[in-house]
């Protein structure tokens, strides 16, 4: 009887699926990228050649486009944490409490909406007719309009717009947990809110924002849309290259094998933050 | 005639920390027992077993002589009242209380008039309808009791259900707790780690400590005769005097103490290292009859109680605890003859 | 810290550039000209009558929500069961089973996509919703679990044990106590994976070929010329998951209050 019961088998489906659907395609996606193509089947030789087309294939295109993932990503992640701390703050302490969720919904409400549309409708903003150029003209700080869209400038503005809101979100959860007695203690201890704020609110939200930091990070270096929609393809980031190969080529060892450096790059990055990573709280 | 629950030479260990050593006892029926110990003793390990929710490592445990040991709580006579109240949050009170009747398959309208019966035992009545969110800590703790209750457990087993609320409080329900033991004739077991609590409410106290029964018996005999230093000093302030005997008697032994040599009555073997223990209003100003003077002592400390003088004093390398009648005047820095009578002194093995 | 006028102006700023794209394209879906940019020449309808005429939207509108809603609901039982069979039993391999269950989080959902497309292609198993689906539940499970597992604590272990003793199956326990009791998460946690299902776009456009969801159809709208029909139907989505936002939040709320 004891055997049925849920807690000795519950976990079985998730990890089943789990195996079957996450740890076997991975898998196959690291021995397609150690396989080649040979008059047009794809043959496992386990060959390195994949990992080497991308070190000098096409003039180093591929690790100039790695680069320029971190680049974006990191800059994504820095400026999208300064953005929404101070957000995920002001919602937490300066909101009266029972007004707060209503406040917090409505603020990150276009985190809900499409993401394809998101990326899309700042090409509106940024158009030369749109309205950052219309008032940047008007206040004489521009004398032509300047296309804003296509450009490393427009990745970040739309990665940093979604991202900002998801930081509030974990940041504020973590916020909103840390006890009030504890600033009170500072506080009677003699630290003006500055203090109290360096030395105790901070430190305590760093979970908040090292969970919302790492989602950033994995979200941002890994998404395809919003440097297509808005970067263009004047410079590569990694997934575009890899849909590339998908889509025109179809050279499903080299996608891969780019793939897994990516892969690469974010297990270095989970490392990295590994220590301050606990997902249960937000 | 069978004891309601029965330990015999139960063990618990965990991760190879012994938490229970082995131990055996004895719960009468219609008995309230509290099981009284600090956290980590092994109090809670002791009930958690009685309910069914730790098995012990070795032993058996029997209720009215049935082997229990290894069935589930669900199986058991008995049923538990939760330290954090374990209410069923998405359930009104009524079907929080009706809920083992409801397991039991007690048809609705029985199940329910017998829930309305017992929320007006524990002085809630009309609240069924009601949410667990719109109660307070000590309504709460009622609930619990009544949803415990209405299943009509052999024992109870109550988790430091007073823990969380405040002390006048929980004095109201400690006087609740035993009416409704001697009305329902259950046999309650208690666990607290407050000796005051202990006393004012159990028929029999059972002194754990790291795993061990220290002292067993009625609150008077456990505070006045402890068998143990820890009993002693975890029920109630005690004034220890480490000594080594020097002669003995018939009845009397003559011990070698920091305040020179006293005899008091008892037994021990020639040359043993023994504690004499004296609580602190057994320390007197004026003698008693029957009494030894102990020496002079000088007052220290003062603080005012009420109904008495708390005071420290000194005497020759030894803190003394005692409590002096308001009426006697007592100054810091003041001298004071402090005597016992002979029959309270307890003798312990060291 | 921050002064009371410097808490409101910052508040607005951040308001103002979260809103901004959003503003833009609700205002330019009632556009009437050709060009889906400014200068601004409405207000008129004629975009919209076009969206709701488009075949190609509703349909994807309806497979984006059978993807979201079966993955979100797969998701949420898969998720609920290791959630609570994880919380209520320790394992000699209990933190092996949690790190697995939690790697699909680390891993962009490009490469996730890949590999499963890598993964039914060499099964011979063509692309479908369903298979959209599989690869939303793999996204989504770590989520659905992590939310689940943080609201199975020690007092909430101490509530059904209190079913336990007095007489209620493991079943029961499960059923009458373990879900009603986690409600408010089981919904917040069904609805997360629900939204992010149901816009979610690379997985989606690696296994779908015929059947596609809302994101591959805008995408290709997209591909294919900008036209102020494509603010329209963007409008049109924010639309419909501020509903589902404003019904979740009621539920929940109503959920809630009714807790301690």
């Amino acid at each position: 009887m004891k055997t049925l019961s849920l807690k000795s088998w519950g976990h079985l489906p998730a990890l089943a699926w789990t195996a079957a659907f996450f740890v076997l395609p991975l898998i196959a996606m690291l021995l397609m990228s150690l396989s080649e193509r040979i008059e047009g089947r794809i043959t496992l030789t386990w060959t390195f050649a994949n990992y080497q087309a991308f070190l000098t294939k096409a003039e180093g295109t591929f690790v100039g486009a790695l680069i320029n993932s971190v680049e974006v990503t990191l800059l994504t992640t820095v400026l999208s944490v300064l953005v929404a701390y101070p957000l995920a703050y002001i919602l937490a302490y300066r909101i009266p409490r029972q007004w707060q969720r209503l406040v917090l919904v409505l603020t990150v409400l276009p985190f809900w909406t499409s993401y394809v549309i998101r990326s899309y409708s700042w090409l509106l903003v940024l158009s030369e007719n749109g309205i950052i150029n219309q008032s940047l003209l008007e206040l004489g700080l521009l004398s032509e309009p300047v296309g804003m869209g296509n450009s490393r400038f427009a990745t970040v503005l739309g990665f940093v717009h979604f991202f900002a809101m998801l930081l509030t979100l974990t940041i504020y959860a973590n916020l909103v947990q840390i006890k009030e007695s504890y600033r009170k203690a500072a506080a009677d201890l003699g630290a003006n809110s500055l203090q109290t704020f360096w030395h105790v609110t901070l430190p305590l939200s760093l979970p908040g924002v090292a969970v919302g930091a790492f989602l950033t990070f994995v979200l941002a270096i890994g998404d395809y849309i919003t440097p297509q929609i808005l970067g263009g393809s004047k410079e590569l980031l990694l997934p575009q290259a890899v849909m590339l190969q998908l889509g025109r080529q179809a050279d499903f060892p080299l996608a891969s094998a780019l793939s897994m450096v990516l892969m690469l790059v974010v297990t270095a990055a989970f490392l990295l933050s590994a220590r301050h990573l606990k997902m249960g709280r937000v | 005639m069978t004891d309601r629950v029965e330990f015999r030479s139960v063990t618990k260990e965990y991760d190879g920390n012994v938490v229970v050593a082995p131990l055996d006892l004895s719960i009468a029926a219609g008995e309230f027992v509290v099981l009284l110990g600090p956290s980590g003793s092994g109090k809670t390990t002791l009930l958690n077993m009685i309910g069914g929710f730790a098995s012990p490592s070795s032993g058996r445990v029997l209720i009215d002589g049935q082997d229990f040991t290894d069935l589930p709580p669900a199986r058991r006579p008995t049923a538990t009242v939760f330290q954090d109240y374990a209410l069923f949050p998405h359930m009104s009170l009524a079907a929080n209380v009706a809920f083992g009747l409801r397991m039991q398959g007690m048809a609705k309208p029985a199940r329910l008039a017998k829930a309305e019966a017992m929320l007006e035992l524990v002085g809630l009545k009309g609240f069924g309808k009601r949410g667990v969110h719109q109660l307070s800590g000590g309504q709460r703790q009622r609930v619990a009791l009544a949803r415990a209750m209405a299943v009509e457990p052999k024992v109870l087993l109550l988790d430091e259900p007073l823990g969380a609320l405040d002390l006048a409080l929980r004095r109201q329900m400690q006087e609740e707790l035993v009416r409704l033991q001697k009305r329902s004739g259950a046999t309650f077991v208690h666990v607290t780690h407050d000796q005051e609590e202990a006393m004012s409410i159990a028929d029999r106290i059972v002194v754990v400590n790291k795993g061990r029964i220290e002292d067993m018996g009625p609150p008077d005999r456990v505070y006045l005769k402890p068998a143990t230093l820890f009993a002693a000093t975890f029920m109630g302030e005690s004034n220890v005097l480490a000594g080594r005997v020097a002669a003995v008697s018939s009845g009397e032994i003559q011990v070698e103490t920091p305040l020179g040599a006293l005899v008091v009555p008892g037994s021990a073997l020639l040359a043993s290292d023994v504690h004499l223990v004296l609580r602190p209003e057994q320390l007197q100003l004026t003698p008693p009859a029957n009494g030894f003077a102990l020496g002079q002592a000088r007052v220290e400390e003062l603080s005012f109680q009420g109904t008495h003088c708390r005071c420290h004093c000194h005497m020759s390398g030894q803190d003394l605890v005692l409590r002096a009648p308001v009426s006697a005047g007592l100054k810091t820095g003041a001298t004071v003859t402090l005597h016992a009578a002979r029959d309270d002194v307890v003798v312990l093995k060291a | 810290m921050v002064g009371r006028f410097a808490s409101w102006a910052y508040l607005g700023i951040a308001l103002l550039f979260i809103f901004l794209p959003v503003l833009v394209l609700i205002q330019f879906s009632f556009q009437g000209g050709m060009a889906p940019v400014p200068p601004f020449d409405g207000p008129s309808l004629r975009w919209w009558a076009k969206v709701m005429a488009n075949r190609k939207i509703t349909d994807g509108l309806w497979n984006s929500l059978l993807v979201g809603l079966g993955s979100a609901f797969m998701a949420t039982v898969l998720g609920f069961l290791a959630a609570y069979a994880m919380a209520r039993k320790r394992r000699r391999l209990s933190g092996l089973y949690q790190f697995l269950l939690m790697a699909p989080i680390t891993v962009s959902y490009l490469i996730i996509g890949m590999g499963l497309q890598i993964f039914f292609n060499h099964l011979g198993i063509g692309k479908s919703l369903w298979v959209i689906g599989i690869g939303h539940v793999v996204i989504n499970l770590p989520l659905t679990f992590a939310i689940l597992y943080s609201q199975l604590g020690e007092h909430q272990a101490n509530i059904e044990r209190a079913a336990y003793d007095l007489g209620a199956s493991d079943a029961r326990v499960v059923l009458e106590i373990t879900v009603p009791m986690l409600w408010p998460s089981l919904l917040a946690a069904f609805f997360i994976a629900a939204t992010l299902s149901w816009d979610e776009f690379v997985i989606a456009f690696l296994l779908s070929r015929f059947d596609v969801t809302l994101p591959v159809v805008i995408w290709s709208m997209l591909r294919s010329g900008l036209s102020p029909e494509l603010n329209a139907a963007g409008t049109l989505v924010f639309g419909i998951s501020i509903l589902a936002v404003a019904l979740v939040e009621l539920l929940l709320w109503r959920a809630r209050r009714n807790r301690a």
